[in-house]
């Protein structure tokens, strides 16, 4: 990296173009990101885990890339209120509060849900309150 | 713009050990909620699906709050927090009572929530206290089992009340087929009773007079001794008249006290073979009853013509067809051999013919589609019995014009359980169908076409004429 560059400040968890920002980072910033990021792939298998996600469930990305999110990875999110929004809608861009069961401890944390229409990946963002 | 593809990002080691990463994919994909929770409630620890399956009660106004169980559940059932606070009280008195079982899959109704499929949420919870103050709580959705349970338990009812109301049927049948025998006796008295005493009196003493016309006017006048006995022989002759209209009104009585008898048997039947529980015994009922035998099987086989058979049949349903405005063309050659087959039984096959076709009708009584201007109108409604010899059978056709059914159907309304009807059981078919083919016979149901009528033909063997069961 060119010392005189400007680096461009990484998105914050609330920003409104998160979307774009992640699609333009690569693995390496979004693992940097203090967030968890999960992208998931058109029929919501884990494509890309990130550091800080790996660090909060005790999984490594090995165990979980390419494997059914909300099914086989993360089942705390498995109903209407999160993974039933991937599959039914076409574009989501949400905050909510949930509590996950992170190494199972119930820690509360703030999820954004971000899908665009016509594209066929999502992410999903986790974060620690 | 598309992300750059992935590479693996390598093992982050946050867990180096494989084993450690391995048990925690085996808890988050534990198919049963786990917690381990104080008596207070306040949740210690917790597995994903415990979160999955809570979080959509915990839900409200302040954000998720899933750091109680018993306040989480307290909208919806207070049942838990009875059963942890009871058998904690039961048990902490006692030295040994730090542990224990404090409830195995007890079903808790979430009044209010519901489950993914909208059904009302139960939950089936087995609670261990694993230390004084520390619970393990495990718990799985129950609401399908639930709604299951449901459906069985309305389908035994439906079906016990059906039973009960065939049984009520029966026994009131019963009843009246004892009133019946009854009061076909006293008709029976009345009918035998021979010539009336008095008449066979009076004649003879008209015949006692008779050769005493002239003392007779000598006492009471002229003229009057022939006067006397014309009137006295014509008074003999009104009440030989009499006499001879009450017995054939006990006569005619007696028919229909057997018409009567024929219909509650014949319907005593069809009663049974449509209870799905087996036959339903009436008060007095045994083993050889009305019949002689049980279902399914057929009676013993009398001579039987053919054109009783049918008017016998026809006078049973006659008040049916004429309140549908339904004619019957009757064609059946007085030289037609008779069959063998037991009366009762063939009766049951006929009426239920009839009954089909009837019924037919009443579909287009419905306004179905069918029933446009040019279709049969109550005043055009026809049913046709027709009975020829074919090839040393009795062939019988019984064609309605009513509806009629798509040609291709014709086998799957023969099969029990199948029918056009509206509450149809479809049993009569199969059941006629059987009978039947037991005396040796064959049934075939046919249509043209919806609009084209049906008609049903039955094949069935001639005897001799003269020819004697054993």
């Amino acid at each position: 990296m060119d010392d005189n560059s400007l680096t461009t400040p990484s998105p914050a968890f609330d920003a409104p173009g998160l979307h774009e920002a992640l699609d333009a980072m690569s693995p390496d910033e979004i693992d940097d990101l203090p967030f968890g990021v999960v992208r998931l792939d058109e029929q919501l298998a884990v494509s890309l885990y990130n550091q800080e996600e790996s660090r909060l469930s005790g999984l490594t990305p090995a165990r979980v890339l390419g494997k059914p999110f909300f099914t086989a990875v993360a089942p705390c999110l498995d109903n209407a209120l999160v993974g039933g929004r991937y599959q039914n809608e076409a574009a989501l861009d949400e905050t909510r509060e949930y509590v996950l069961a992170f190494r199972m401890k119930p820690i509360q944390a703030r999820l954004r849900l971000l899908k665009r229409a016509g594209q066929a990946w999502s992410y999903f963002c986790a974060t620690p309150l | 713009m598309p992300p750059r593809s992935d590479r693996p990002s390598g093992d982050i080691g946050i867990q180096a050990d494989d084993e450690h990463g391995r048990l925690l994919e085996f808890l988050y994909r534990c198919p049963v909620g786990i917690i381990e929770m104080r008596q207070s409630g306040d949740i210690q620890l917790i597995n994903a699906y415990a979160s999955q399956m809570l979080m959509p009660l915990a839900t409200h106004a302040k954000g998720a709050d899933l750091s109680n169980l018993l306040t989480l559940l307290a909208p919806f059932t207070g049942e838990i927090r009875a059963l942890v606070d009871g058998a904690a009280g039961q048990m902490g008195g006692q030295p040994a009572g730090d542990h224990g079982v404090i409830c195995t899959n007890h079903r808790v109704h979430l009044a209010g929530a519901r489950d993914a499929g909208g059904r009302p949420l139960f939950l089936g919870f087995t609670i261990h206290r694993i230390q004084p103050d520390s619970f393990l709580v495990s718990f799985y959705d129950d609401s399908i089992r639930v709604a299951q349970e449901a459906a069985i338990a309305e389908a035994i009812e439906v079906q016990a009340h059906q039973a009960g109301r065939i049984e009520i049927a029966a026994n009131t049948m019963h009843d009246i087929g004892n009133a019946m025998s009854g009061l076909g006796g006293v008709i029976g008295r009345l009918s035998d009773s021979g010539q009336w005493r008095e008449l066979e009196a009076i004649r003879r003493l008209v015949d006692l007079f008779r050769g005493s016309e002239a003392e007779l006017s000598h006492a009471l006048g002229p003229g009057k001794g022939p006067a006397l006995i014309q009137y006295v022989e014509a008074l003999t002759s009104a009440l030989a008249q009499r006499e001879d209209e009450h017995r054939a009104v006990g006569r005619e009585v007696s028919a229909t006290i057997h018409h009567v008898q024929d219909v509650l048997t014949i319907q005593r039947q069809l009663a049974r073979d449509g209870s799905r529980g087996g036959p339903v015994r009436g008060p007095g009922d045994d083993l050889g009853d009305d019949l002689g035998h049980g279902p399914g099987t057929v009676g013993p086989r009398r001579i039987l013509r053919v054109h009783d058979l049918v008017h016998d049949a026809l006078v049973i349903t006659e008040s049916s067809l004429s309140r549908r405005q339904i004619r019957v063309e009757v064609d059946i050659p007085a030289e037609l051999p008779p069959i063998a087959a037991d009366r009762t039984r063939m009766l049951q096959v006929l009426v239920n013919l009839l009954g089909n076709a009837t019924d037919a009708f009443e579909t287009l009584d419905a306004g179905s589609a069918l029933a446009g201007p040019g279709s049969r109108q109550r005043r055009d409604r026809r049913i046709q019995l027709r009975a020829r010899l074919a090839g040393g059978r009795a062939s019988l056709r019984v064609r309605d014009n009513g509806p009629g059914f798509e040609p291709g159907h014709a086998a799957r309304l023969m099969e029990r359980g199948e029918s056009t009807k509206p509450g149809g059981t479809g049993l009569g078919l199969a059941t006629s169908r059987a009978t039947v083919e037991a005396y040796g016979g064959s049934m075939q149901l046919e249509s043209e076409g919806p609009g084209h009528g049906a008609q049903v033909t039955i094949e069935l063997p001639c005897c001799e004429p003269g020819e004697d069961t054993a």
